[in-house]
């Protein structure tokens, strides 16, 4: 006897109170659909399969609960038929469109999945540094090989193109790269296999290492330019929700500018995530702040200022390799500087001053950071 | 067939900073070119657009007689080859190598006599059915080099691809790269910050800074006549030294003076110099720390280029020594045979081979013209 509904039912009877069982067909059922309820006898009961149904003995079980309950366990039976990856697959897309809303019918979820190998999930963003790449790279005709390339160096992680919606406006690739295949990859990629894993940012710079690899090939097996997020960590089906949310903030962080990697995992910009939860309100109570020692506000941070900034803060505040890594005599920096103190009362040389600054930066350089 | 040819192209990232500004260089068909420069000097920006996976902001790029700049990547007939280029873990050698065809169709026997020829050149046919696992690192890369081989490409891009080896196989590689070049006889651009690699391996090396070309020439010239300082200081180690001072006229000759030194310049040099302009300004003369001589035959021969200076610091490198010293304020390395027994502390007569010195315009940085120069 399959027993795809074992979880659904326990996690629904539990949470809501209600008492359900499952039994075999009566005689009288052998014309109700699969997946339909019917009432009878002063029970409720929905057909599950050939042989069994699920029968509740509450005969005031509401319309909804019933509608909510017949669409989890369809679900669940589906999922019971799907590879994990497919299931992945729709859990994303599913989480990407819904966007911030929560469905009250997902309840019991996490128990109708198949097992799912621990691992990370991976987008593929289409993309060039300058965001200008050479016509006909991102063509669609270019994607169906992604899929190859992504399957050679971990078999099976390649879950698909999706769209995410309001998120980000184009089509992006979908890789749950597991622990496994990732162990077996980097050891036969990489000369000498660093030692095993022991920490969890350990793993993920040697998912970082994987993703780098595939976005390498991409380049230079099919032309595929492509820049990549890592989410947070998959143990078991119940992490997928977390790890879909990670995966957008994580690309939110990724796409301010002063990001220019390739690979950008969850967690490796604390900072820039705790501020991308700040309300609209904090962050404009933040500029004001900021402009209260300005001579005349606003302060613009583009240009000549910006890039002073970010290379004085890419140098640990050191002068004189801010200046190297500008490619500015000492002096010229210095008066760039001491122009910015002018101009908007702080002295970047200074770590709180410099901090003040990049972080009025970052809050205004997130995408859709003035809303909410 | 596969010159490549870049006029006057420009790679803007934003308004404000130009990544790669005004580029112009013609690569001849069997061309080893090698591109080199600090970090951030726009090197891969470069050769990503001349693969088409960047963008061209403006100017023209050519492979062959075609103007490729809206032409598609996998239409310009390149092949890549990066720094950290990996191998397909679960597939061999044989696999690996036919991998790229198989993914644009390319019928079974024409894969398979490229990826026998391929293997042959590498000198790897007998590693065809290993897996990467069972490769020593020098034979995975000769594996990566035959991934990009085995598409017979107009022109080969790579991108640092030793830099992740450790330094004997480096020097190794480089010299299997050479003859790969001369087997396969196509156009090679190899990116590189290394200086050593770009003079041991380019025909032509295209010394870049800041998006700039500064100098393209054979690795020779550009050891002998830097273009400028940035160059003179960048090829070359140790790094060439540079004396600030000043040029005065006395007599009809030309003297570079600075506290403690008076060095009589060669007649050979003055047409240039004056045409420069550049008598009675501050200059900056270059010489390279193996063109200063401490052997009495030299010191004899050049009495009027000699200078006094103080040991401090005495490096033994083996065969050689790498003598800090101290020449009125300035520092100056020389590099001089092992067998004198020079002790930090004391005092030494240096003389500078005058063929060799360099004369730098100070306020512009540029060479003042070697007569040789033509
Ligand atoms: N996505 C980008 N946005 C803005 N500037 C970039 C971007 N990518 C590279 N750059 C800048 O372009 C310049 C050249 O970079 P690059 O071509 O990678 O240099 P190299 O390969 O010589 O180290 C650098 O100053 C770098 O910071
Ligand atoms: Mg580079």
């Amino acid at each position: 006897m399959s027993d795809w509904w074992n979880g659904v039912i326990a996690h629904w009877g539990a949470a809501l109170h209600i008492p359900l069982a499952v039994e075999r067909l009566s005689p009288n059922d052998a014309d109700l659909p699969v997946g339909e309820w019917r009432f009878e006898g002063g029970t409720w009961r929905l057909r599950l399969d050939a042989e069994y149904c699920v029968v509740c003995s509450r005969s005031d079980l509401s319309d909804a609960t019933r509608a909510a309950l017949r669409w989890t366990l369809d679900m669940a039976r589906r999922s019971s038929r799907q590879s994990w990856q497919s299931w992945l697959r729709e859990r994303v897309q599913l989480r990407l469109q819904d966007g911030d809303g929560k469905r009250g019918v997902e309840i019991g979820f996490s128990d109708v999945t198949p097992s799912l190998p621990a691992g990370y999930l991976v987008w593929l963003h289409p993309w060039s540094p300058s965001g200008q790449a050479a016509s006909g790279t991102h063509h669609p005709a270019g994607r169906p090989s992604v899929a190859d390339v992504a399957n050679a160096l971990a078999a099976g992680s390649w879950l698909g193109w999706l769209d995410p919606g309001r998120t980000v406006p184009y089509t992006t690739g979908l890789v749950y790269c597991t622990l496994n295949a990732l162990d077996t990859a980097l050891d036969d990629m990489l000369p000498d296999g660093e030692p095993d894993t022991v920490s969890a940012f350990r793993e993920l710079q040697r998912v970082k290492q994987w993703v780098s690899a595939l976005l390498v090939q991409l380049e230079a097996d099919l032309y595929f330019p492509a820049r990549a997020v890592v989410g947070a960590s998959i143990r078991h089906a119940g992490d997928v929700e977390w790890a879909i949310q990670s995966l957008r903030d994580t690309w939110r962080v990724a796409s301010m500018p002063h990001h220019a990697e390739r690979v950008l995992g969850w967690g490796e910009a604390a900072v820039e995530h705790l501020l991308l939860a700040l309300s609209g309100h904090s962050r404009s109570q933040f500029r004001k702040m900021v402009e209260l020692r300005t001579m005349e506000p606003p302060v613009e941070l583009s240009g000549e200022l910006l890039e002073t900034l970010l290379g004085v803060i890419r140098a640990d505040l050191n002068v004189s390799e801010a200046a190297r890594l500008l490619y500015l005599h000492r002096n010229t920096l210095l008066n760039r500087i001491e122009r910015i103190r002018q101009h908007t009362g702080y002295d970047i040389r200074h770590f709180a001053d410099a901090l003040a600054l990049w972080l009025l930066y970052v809050l205004e350089s997130v995408p859709g950071a003035s809303d909410a | 067939m596969a010159r490549v040819k870049l006029e006057h192209v420009w790679k803007k990232y934003t308004n404000e900073v130009a990544a790669v500004k005004d580029f112009n260089l013609d690569i001849q068909d069997k061309e080893f070119v090698v591109f080199v420069g600090p970090s951030g000097c726009g090197k891969t920006t470069t050769l990503r657009m001349i693969a088409g996976l960047e963008d061209i902001s403006s100017g023209d790029l050519y492979i062959g007689e075609r103007r490729v700049n809206d032409v598609a990547p996998k239409d310009r007939d390149i092949a890549m080859v990066f720094q950290n280029y990996a191998l397909y873990p679960h597939m061999s050698v044989y696999q690996n190598m036919a991998f790229a065809l198989k993914l644009r169709k390319t019928p079974k026997d024409e894969i398979d006599k490229r990826v026998r020829e391929a293997a042959r050149i590498l000198d790897i046919s007998h590693l065809l059915d290993r897996k990467p696992k069972a490769l020593s690192g020098g034979q995975r890369q000769r594996v990566a080099l035959g991934r990009a081989i085995v598409r017979e490409p107009q022109v080969f891009l790579m991108d640092e691809p030793l830099s992740n080896l450790d330094a004997k196989l480096r020097v190794q590689m480089r010299a299997e790269i050479r003859k790969l070049h001369q087997s396969i006889q196509t156009t090679f651009i190899y990116v590189t910050h290394d200086q050593t690699e770009a003079m041991t391996m380019g025909d032509r090396i295209v010394v870049m800074r800041d998006g700039v070309i500064q100098q393209a020439d054979t690795p020779q010239r550009v050891y002998s006549h830097p273009v400028n300082m940035f160059v003179a200081g960048f090829i070359g180690s140790p790094a060439m030294n540079f004396l600030r001072g000043e040029l005065a006229e006395e007599g009809g000759a030309l003297y570079f003076r600075a506290p403690e030194i008076n060095i009589r310049l060669p007649e050979g040099r003055y047409e240039a110099i004056r045409a420069a302009n550049v008598i009675g300004k501050p200059v900056v003369l270059g010489i390279r720390p193996e063109d200063l001589h401490n052997d009495e035959v030299f010191l004899q021969t050049y009495p009027e280029a000699t200078l006094q200076t103080h040991v401090e610091v005495v490096e033994h490198m083996g065969s050689e020594l790498y003598l800090h010293v101290n020449v009125g304020g300035q520092t100056v390395v020389a590099r001089v045979n092992a067998r004198f027994d020079v002790r930090p502390g004391t005092n030494l007569s240096l003389a500078l081979d005058l063929n060799k010195i360099h004369v730098f315009d100070a306020e512009t940085e540029a060479a003042i013209p070697h007569p040789t120069q033509g």
